[in-house]
C-alpha cells in the first residue's frame, strides 16, 4: 500500500535509486576502485579475488603493499578494477592533477587517485550513516516504548531524558566528546547514534500511547492474549511507521554529520578516506584545485538530498491525509 | 459444589453488578446494580440507548476495565461457578477468548493491520492451546468456511485492508469461536455493516448458537437485530435494568414505559406516518442520575412516586419483570 502510494512520487524515487546506486558502489568498492586485482595468475596459480581474500604467499611476496608497482610478467595476467587506484596509494609523480583520462576526478597532493577515495569514502560515510541511525532507533525504539507501554514513572524519567538530550546542541556535545575519545570510525558511530535516539524515543512513545486505545488492542486482549504480547507483538509494529520515516531523515543528518566531523578533524583518522576528509584536505588547496572540493561536496550533497527527498516521499506514502494531493 | 449442580442450567449469573468509574464530572455509575442470567445455548440481549451500560457490562464480565478511571466493581459474575470478579488476571487471561470470547461493533479496527488474518488467528490459538501456526492453519481454515468465508485458504493470507467489512466481521467471529468458548459476547456486531450483510452476520450468530451450542450475549439498541436472535431480553436505562422477559412475551407485552417507548421508535410501529416516534430528550449523565426513577424525567406515565423513590424489582410473571412503580402490586407471589 505505501510501496504503490511512493511509486508515483518521482522525486523520492529518483531519491531511491541514487542511493541504491551509491549503496551499490559502497558495497562493491573493493571491485570497483582498487590496485589490487580481482582475478590473476601468477606463480602457475590463479588468485580469485585477491582483493578481498588476502593469499598468504602473496602476502610473503609483499605484494599487497606494492601492487601499483606490479607488472605481469610473461605467463601472467590480471583483471583489475575498473578504477585501477588504491585509496591510499600515493604517487607522487601525479600530484595534485586535474581530472584526465587516468585519474578521472584528479588526484591530491599525495598523488592518490580522488575517483577511487571518494568510492571508498561512500562506504564510510554510508555505514557511518546505517549504523548510528541503527543504534539510534534502537535505543529510541525501546526506550519509546517503555515509556509507552509502563507510563507512570518510567514515563517520566524517558520524557525528562529526552529533553535533557534535546536541550543540549548535538553537535558541540559530539565535538567535545570526540576530543576525548580515540578517533575511530567506531567512536564517530556510536557518538552520533548516542545522541540522536531522542527524536525516534519520542515518536515511538506517542504512537505507544494512540495504538494502545486502538479497538485491535482491546479485541487482542478480549481473546486472551497477554498484555506484554499484546504490546510489543502487535502494538509495536504499527508504532513503527514514523520511525521508518524518522530514520530516513536521520540517515541524511548522520551522513552530514559524520562530514562536518571530518571536515573539522574530529572525525575518521587520516588516511581513512571519508567525504568529509576529503573536503578537509582540499582546504589548502582551495584556489586552484577545484576538483578537490567539488566532487566530494556534490557527493554529500546529492546523498542527503537523496535521503531527505525518500524520506520525504516515504513521509507522504504513510499519511493518508497527504495523499491525493498533487 | 451444591449450588453448582442447582445452576447448572445456568452458565453466566450477574448479581447485583456496580461499575463505578471516576470522572471529572464526578462518580459516574455507569452501571449500578444489575443481574441477569444466561442459560446454556440461550441468546440474550442487553438492549438500551446509547450510555446505558451495556458495553461497560460486557467489558466487566471480561473484566477489561482498569482503574483509572475504574473506580468500583463489585457484584457477582459468576461463570460456570467461578466468580470471575475473584480470578486473578492471570487466571483471567486464560478464560478470555477460550471461555467468554467477544465480536466488536467496529469489525476494521479490531484487526491488526500490519498482520495477515490468518496469523491473527493463528495467534490465538497459540496463547491457549500451544498450537503453531502450521498445525492451527487446518483448524482455522474449517472454522473460517464455517462461517462462510469463501475460499479459506487465500483469505487466511490476505491483510485486514484488502478484505470487505462484512468479511473482515466474519474473520473476526472466526477469530472469536475458532477456541469454541461456550459464551460469545456480540457488542453491535452488525451496526458498522449494511443492511444485507448485516442479515447473514444475523444468521451465522443463530448458527453459532444452534449448532456450537454457544451462548450468545448480544449487545444492540436495535429491537429487531434482537429480535432475530435473542430468546430473553433484558432492558437497561441509565445503568439500572428497567425490564426483563422472554423476549416473546416482551415484544407482545412490554411493561416499562422505556420499553414501550423504544417499540414505539420503530418505523414499522410508527405506521404510515412520515416522522418516527422518539423518545423526548436524552439519557442522564450517570453521574447525576436523576432521584427516583432514573426514567422519570422523560417518562409521559411519571407519577409523584416515580421523582421520589426508585422502584423495586416487580416480577410480573415468571418470563417478564420490571422496576415501576405502575405496576406495584401486581407482582406474583413466589
Amino acid at each position: 500500500m505505501v510501496w504503490s502510494e511512493f511509486k508515483k512520487n518521482k522525486m523520492a524515487m529518483c531519491g531511491l535509486v541514487v542511493i541504491f546506486f551509491f549503496g551499490f558502489i559502497a558495497t562493491f568498492a573493493p571491485f570497483i576502485a582498487n590496485d589490487v586485482p580481482i582475478v590473476m595468475k601468477k606463480n602457475n596459480r590463479i588468485y580469485l579475488f585477491p582483493n578481498v581474500i588476502k593469499y598468504s604467499d602473496l602476502l610473503s611476496e609483499n605484494l599487497y603493499a606494492n601492487f601499483d608497482l606490479w607488472k605481469p610478467a610473461p605467463g601472467e595476467w590480471c583483471i583489475k578494477p575498473i578504477v585501477p587506484f588504491g585509496p591510499l596509494r600515493q604517487n607522487l609523480e601525479v600530484v595534485l592533477h586535474p581530472p584526465n583520462r587516468i585519474h578521472w576526478l584528479g588526484t591530491d597532493d599525495r598523488g592518490r587517485d580522488v575517483l577511487s577515495r571518494m568510492i571508498w569514502g561512500a562506504r564510510l560515510s554510508l555505514s557511518v550513516g546505517f549504523v548510528s541511525v541503527g543504534i539510534a532507533v534502537l535505543m529510541g525504539i525501546v526506550l519509546g516504548s517503555l515509556a509507552g507501554f509502563l507510563g507512570s514513572w518510567v514515563d517520566t524519567v524517558v520524557l525528562r531524558l529526552i529533553e535533557l538530550m534535546l536541550v543540549i546542541p548535538t553537535f558541540f556535545l559530539i565535538i567535545t566528546v570526540m576530543a576525548f575519545l580515540p578517533p575511530s570510525v567506531w567512536t564517530i558511530m556510536v557518538v552520533i547514534g548516542l545522541t540522536s535516539w531522542p527524536g525516534v524515543a519520542r515518536l515511538v512513545r506517542g504512537e505507544f500511547l494512540r495504538q494502545r486505545e486502538m479497538e485491535y488492542v482491546l479485541s487482542a486482549k478480549v481473546l486472551g492474549l497477554s498484555g506484554i504480547r499484546t504490546m510489543f507483538r502487535h502494538v509495536l509494529p504499527n508504532a513503527l511507521g514514523p520511525v521508518y520515516v524518522s530514520a530516513t531523515f536521520g540517515l541524511a543528518g548522520a551522513i552530514l554529520m559524520e562530514s562536518g566531523l571530518s571536515f573539522l578533524g574530529f572525525g575518521a583518522p587520516p588516511p581513512t578516506p571519508s567525504w568529509g576528509e576529503l573536503l578537509k584536505q582540499s582546504q589548502s588547496y582551495v584556489d586552484f584545485a577545484w576538483w578537490l572540493v567539488l566532487f566530494p561536496g556534490l557527493a554529500i550533497f546529492i546523498t542527503v538530498t537523496a535521503f531527505n527527498l525518500v524520506g520525504e516521499g516515504l513521509r507522504d506514502a504513510m499519511d493518508p491525509r497527504l495523499r491525493g494531493g498533487r | 459444589m451444591k449450588s453448582n449442580i442447582q445452576n447448572n442450567n445456568y452458565l453466566l449469573e450477574i448479581e447485583n453488578l456496580k461499575v463505578y468509574f471516576s470522572t471529572v464530572l464526578g462518580t459516574a455509575y455507569a452501571v449500578d446494580d444489575i443481574s441477569f442470567k444466561i442459560r446454556r445455548g440461550q441468546a440474550v440481549a442487553l438492549v438500551g440507548e446509547s450510555g446505558c451500560g451495556k458495553t461497560v457490562t460486557a467489558l466487566s464480565i471480561l473484566r477489561l476495565l482498569h482503574t483509572p478511571p475504574l473506580s468500583h466493581l463489585s457484584g457477582r459474575i459468576k461463570f460456570e461457578g467461578r466468580d470471575l470478579i475473584t480470578l486473578s488476571e492471570e487466571e483471567m487471561r486464560r478464560v478470555r477468548g477460550r471461555h467468554i470470547s467477544m465480536v466488536f461493533q467496529e469489525p476494521m479496527s479490531s484487526l491488526n493491520p500490519v498482520f495477515r488474518v490468518g496469523d491473527q488467528i493463528a495467534d490465538v490459538m497459540k496463547m491457549h492451546f500451544g498450537m503453531t501456526k502450521e498445525e492451527s492453519f487446518g483448524k482455522i481454515e474449517k472454522v473460517m468456511e464455517w462461517v462462510g468465508i469463501t475460499d479459506p485458504h487465500m483469505r487466511l493470507r490476505q491483510y485486514p485492508y484488502e478484505l470487505s467489512g462484512g468479511l473482515v466481521q466474519r474473520v473476526m467471529i472466526a477469530m472469536a469461536v475458532v477456541c469454541e468458548p461456550k459464551l460469545l459476547i456480540a457488542d453491535e456486531p452488525t451496526t458498522a455493516l449494511d443492511v444485507t450483510i448485516q442479515a447473514e452476520i444475523l444468521k451465522l450468530l443463530r448458527r453459532i448458537k444452534h449448532e456450537k451450542e454457544m451462548s450468545v450475549l448480544l449487545i444492540s439498541h436495535d429491537l429487531s437485530v434482537v429480535a432475530r436472535i435473542a430468546e430473553w431480553v433484558v432492558v437497561l436505562y441509565a445503568g439500572k435494568k428497567v425490564e426483563e422477559g422472554s423476549s416473546t412475551v416482551i415484544y407482545a407485552k412490554p411493561t416499562h414505559p422505556y420499553t414501550k417507548a423504544l417499540f414505539d421508535a420503530l418505523p414499522a410501529k410508527s405506521g404510515g406516518k412520515k416522522r418516527l416516534n422518539t423518545i423526548p430528550g436524552s439519557v442522564p449523565l450517570t453521574t447525576e442520575p436523576p432521584k427516583g426513577c432514573r426514567f422519570h424525567p422523560r417518562c409521559p406515565s411519571a407519577m409523584h412516586i416515580c421523582e421520589v423513590k426508585e422502584p423495586p424489582w416487580i416480577q410480573l410473571s415468571p418470563e417478564q419483570g420490571n422496576a415501576c412503580w405502575l405496576y406495584a402490586g401486581e407482582e406474583i407471589k413466589t
